[in-house]
């Protein structure tokens, strides 16, 4: 009897000793007066080491941090090396893959053991709100300045980014990424088979106004439903089965989506159906014009012009179908490249958007910022994290940004520099491609990319050249100047509440809705009521609209 | 019997009671007395007598209590402003505001609706295959054949619901199977995905293909027990093969089938969220937006409620399979001599 009794108490003495373990931190933290004299701390001069050799010796950090799964671990990274010769701050990585970290994220942050920072934190702008100004877990970068002197250039260079990573409270809290291309707002290009269009064209049965059959190519929706009603109807690749797929597109992805099509009809249409149009924040499914759309739209639907295989497929599928060889299926597709899609992109050529029946022409509008906060966060308990963030700091620098983005020069680029001092991309090595020299190599995350980088220091990759090749023809100059992306706002705790009350709703809503519209028609009496719907608290709209309008002229208004 | 050892046991701990509180009016030899009187009752008997038996409970006993009862304690974020990372006890009560909010929602009743018909739609098909199953399969004369037959029909249960979703793809997607089929007879082809009317047919009938023959073991192990000698005696009375089903088997499962039916309505509303968010389309949301995949996406996708609320929603479905459980058993209790406790 006894025996068991301690049986039972050692078991139960046992689980209390795992639960309770934990990893004790036993680094000091100096004062700044002890950090310069001992450790030579300084962060004035970008060039030199920020610690002396004792402090390399003495002082180290520990940075949680997901990786990708072909990437090597960051503390055989080339470039994690040259940054601790360059700096002499000795940074311990702990990586998890991307799938643990996803889990690991939120009890990291409530119970952060030992962890200095997370690298690849991926926090919202709500979350830094929550843990940053509630909770006051989080470390307010915006403190310390002083000891960044190459953020701080971005931040005094750019209000704009910082207004867009400045929390509520006025304190900043995540370091940025920021690589502007000006890849992510208009996400969509039209293509259209080149050989099929021309066949169409030599039948007789299209008229396109004479125009040749290049990239450029201008078509009206009717030209546009002629094509696609002649691709339906006809066995366009010539075996045998009814497989061909007029207008191709993967139904609210992030990009290769459905807004290119209500662009017809002047609308700036994105996946939130949110934009600003003259300093007003509006949702495009409130607009006239978007029933106009639907009502045209309906009629491609039906008629199987947009095949309804579109609203379903994944973007596995849309690929799949897109190589599907020799016998090619698709007719015309919105994507980011051609490249990706079809096993012979010559063949497809780049079109301009679409002209409505009254004139309309532009495209989607996207809100994906192009600057991302939250990827680098810091906790307040941190031992001299002066000397972390002059580290983090060096990451903005025009050539460690690159190396940390694209890979270290040795692998990713060639030692010499070329006659204008820029970086070389190197060729991959056999059996290898770029992409994956990268993914291994580089450990993405934090750096700054923009105009003045392109110019002076690394070349964008050529896909990426392409690309911004073809939005400055195709998409850009149709959108109209009054219309910007919603930016990366910031929002009070109620206004939070608000949103976070909606936006299961009105996400449920729309879907349903728009879809549903799309495949049965739309009549004006059902868009009149649900006009009256939507912005009332049963959906909630007209709430959430407020509050984005709140929040955005406080965005215009500071500074 | 059991009644009376329970009443004896009762009559034991009363005894062993009143003994404690003559013990303590004696003021004297206090723990001796009630240490006597404990070594002496029924209980502490019947542990002497059956000890090691009960030391096999320890084991389900520890698991049930530390994986099933310790976590409950975190349903107090229910109640709470709650944020992952803050301790249990954190201190930001706000009462019974969450349970409020989604009780005031718009999307409340529509919930409840679409995953009540699910439920019972899936029910009302998925209960009474499996005994129509297993009544076949244990009445079948080649033996050998319903052996073939049952692990066929165990097959599917083993797959995993996301593989199961993407055989559904394939089969009924656009350019599956089925649609290439009613394609070639001349029909049009079918957005099973995409039309709300094809979610809940498509979702109840896979989930039932997937799980019957699994269900039908509990019974087809009921039936073996059926005594022999009493189809015997029926068939010398001249009943079919029908008659002996109706009149043997089915009175002998019977209570097998209530306890079941009251488990399964206890868990009536408690469908879980995986396969309807994998099988979720814009087409059919409007009928696959249920409280199970509300709850994931208040609680888990960024800028949802939080956690707090979705734990909120989630206990308050839990109540409302724990009332339906009590009714079902209290109505089985009634009208039968079946019933879960």
């Amino acid at each position: 009897m006894k025996k068991i009794i301690t049986a039972v108490a050692l078991c139960c003495a046992a689980m209390m000793a795992f639960a309770g373990c934990g990893e004790k931190d036993d680094r000091t933290s100096n004062s700044l007066d002890v950090l310069k004299d001992k450790y030579g701390f300084q962060w004035t001069d970008t060039s030199k080491p920020i610690l002396n050799e004792t402090g390399a010796k003495e002082i180290s950090f520990h940075v949680y941090s997901s990786k990708n799964a072909s990437a090597k671990d960051y503390n055989d990274m080339d470039i994690m090396q040259t940054l601790f010769e360059q700096t002499n701050v000795y940074v311990d990585w702990e990586n998890v893959s991307e799938s643990i970290y996803g889990q690991q994220k939120v009890p990291k942050l409530g119970n952060h053991n030992g962890i200095d920072a997370i690298y690849h934190a991926g926090l919202t702008s709500n979350e830094i709100l929550k843990y940053g100004v509630d909770r006051g877990a989080l470390l307010a970068i915006s403190d310390y300045l002083e000891y960044m002197p190459n953020f701080k250039k971005i931040l005094d260079s750019r209000s704009d980014i910082k207004k867009q990573i400045t929390s509520i409270d006025g304190k900043i809290y995540s370091l940025p990424r920021i690589e502007e291309m000006g890849l992510l707002q208009n996400p969509n290009l039209l293509f259209i088979n080149k050989t099929w269009a021309e066949k169409a064209v030599n039948e007789g049965k299209v008229d396109l106004g004479g125009q040749e059959i290049k990239d450029g190519l201008e078509l009206t929706a009717s030209q546009m439903e002629n094509l696609l009603t002649y691709f339906k109807n006809n066995d366009m690749n010539g075996n045998g089965a009814k497989d061909e797929r007029p207008l191709n597109f993967v139904w609210n992805n992030w990009q290769g989506n459905q807004c290119d099509l209500y662009g017809m009809f002047g609308l700036n249409d994105n996946l939130e159906h949110r934009v600003i149009k003259d300093g007003k924040v509006v949702y495009t499914v409130l607009d006239d014009a978007f029933k106009d759309a639907t009502q045209y739209l309906h009629n491609w639907v039906a008629n199987g012009l947009i095949d309804a295989v579109s609203f379903e497929q994944s973007q596995d599928n849309f690929l799949a179908n897109g190589k599907s060889n020799p016998d090619e299926k698709y007719g015309a597709f919105y994507w980011w490249e051609s490249e990706t899609v079809v096993s012979d992109p010559s063949n497809y050529v780049c079109c301009k958007p679409l002209k409505g029946p009254n004139g309309g022409q532009t495209v989607c509008v996207s809100n994906n910022p192009e600057i991302s906060m939250g990827e680098v966060i810091f906790f307040k308990d941190t031992p001299n994290v002066e000397v972390l963030l002059a580290y983090f700091d060096r990451y903005y620098m025009p050539e460690i940004s690159a190396q940390i983005n694209y890979g270290p020069i040795g692998i990713a680029f060639e030692e010499e520099r070329d006659a204008n001092g820029k970086l070389v991309a190197k060729d991959p090595p056999a059996g290898k491609t770029t992409d994956e020299l990268r993914l291994e190599n580089a450990p993405l995350g934090i750096c700054y990319l923009s105009d003045d980088a392109w110019e002076n220091t690394v070349e964008m990759e050529p896909r990426a050249k392409l690309r911004v090749e073809r939005l400055e023809k195709y998409a850009r100059p149709y959108v109209p100047s009054t219309v910007t992306p919603v930016p990366n706002l910031q929002f009070t705790k109620e206004e939070l509440d608000v949103l976070a009350r909606y936006q299961t709703t009105i996400d449920n809503y729309l879907r349903e809705n728009i879809l549903k519209w799309l495949r049965n028609g739309l009549d004006d009496a059902t868009w009149a009521s649900h006009k009256e719907r939507a912005v009332t608290n049963a959906v909630g709209i007209g709430e959430v609209q407020k509050v984005y309008q709140a929040a955005y002229d406080r965005y215009v208004k500071e500074n | 019997m059991e009644r009376q050892l329970l009443q004896t046991e009762a009559e034991a701990l009363a005894d062993a009671g009143t003994g404690e509180a003559q013990a303590a009016s004696v003021r004297q030899g206090e723990k001796e007395s009630f240490g006597k009187k404990f070594k002496n009752s029924y209980f502490a008997r019947n542990f002497k007598r059956n000890w090691s038996y009960l030391l096999f409970l320890i084991p389900a006993v520890v698991v049930t209590f530390i994986f099933a009862y310790i976590p409950m304690y975190g349903l107090l974020i229910a109640f709470q402003d709650y944020m992952p990372g803050d301790s249990i006890l954190n201190g930001y009560w706000i009462g019974f505001e969450n349970f409020s909010l989604f009780l005031g929602d718009y999307a409340f009743w529509g919930l409840m609706w679409n995953t009540f018909l699910l439920c019972i739609l899936g029910f009302i098909i998925g209960f009474p295959l499996p005994i129509i199953v297993a009544l076949m399969l244990h009445t079948t004369r080649n033996k050998k054949l319903a052996k073939v037959l049952q692990t066929i029909f165990n097959g599917p249960h083993f797959i995993s619901l996301v593989v199961l979703v993407g055989m559904l793809q394939l089969f009924f997607g656009r350019y599956g199977l089925v649609n290439n089929i009613i394609e070639s007879v001349g029909g049009e082809r079918y957005s099973f995905f995409l039309e709300s009317a094809a979610f809940r047919p498509m979702y109840i009938l896979s989930s039932n293909w997937q799980d019957f023959g699994w269900s039908s073991i509990i019974y087809l192990a009921a039936l073996s027990g059926v005594e022999q000698s009493q189809h015997e005696a029926a068939q010398i009375d001249g009943a079919s093969r029908f008659q002996r089903v109706l009149h043997v088997d089915i009175p002998a499962i019977m209570p097998i089938i209530s306890v079941m039916l009251i488990m399964s309505i206890g868990g009536l509303m408690g469908v879980g969220y995986e396969k309807v968010l994998l099988m979720q389309t814009d087409g059919n949301i409007g009928v696959s937006e249920i409280i199970a995949t509300y709850v994931y996406k208040q609680g888990l996708v960024p800028g949802g409620r939080g956690a707090g609320y979705a734990t909120a929603v989630g206990l308050f479905n839990s109540i409302i399979n724990l009332l339906l459980l009590i009714i079902a058993n209290t109505a089985s209790k009634k009208f039968s001599e079946n019933s879960l406790f």
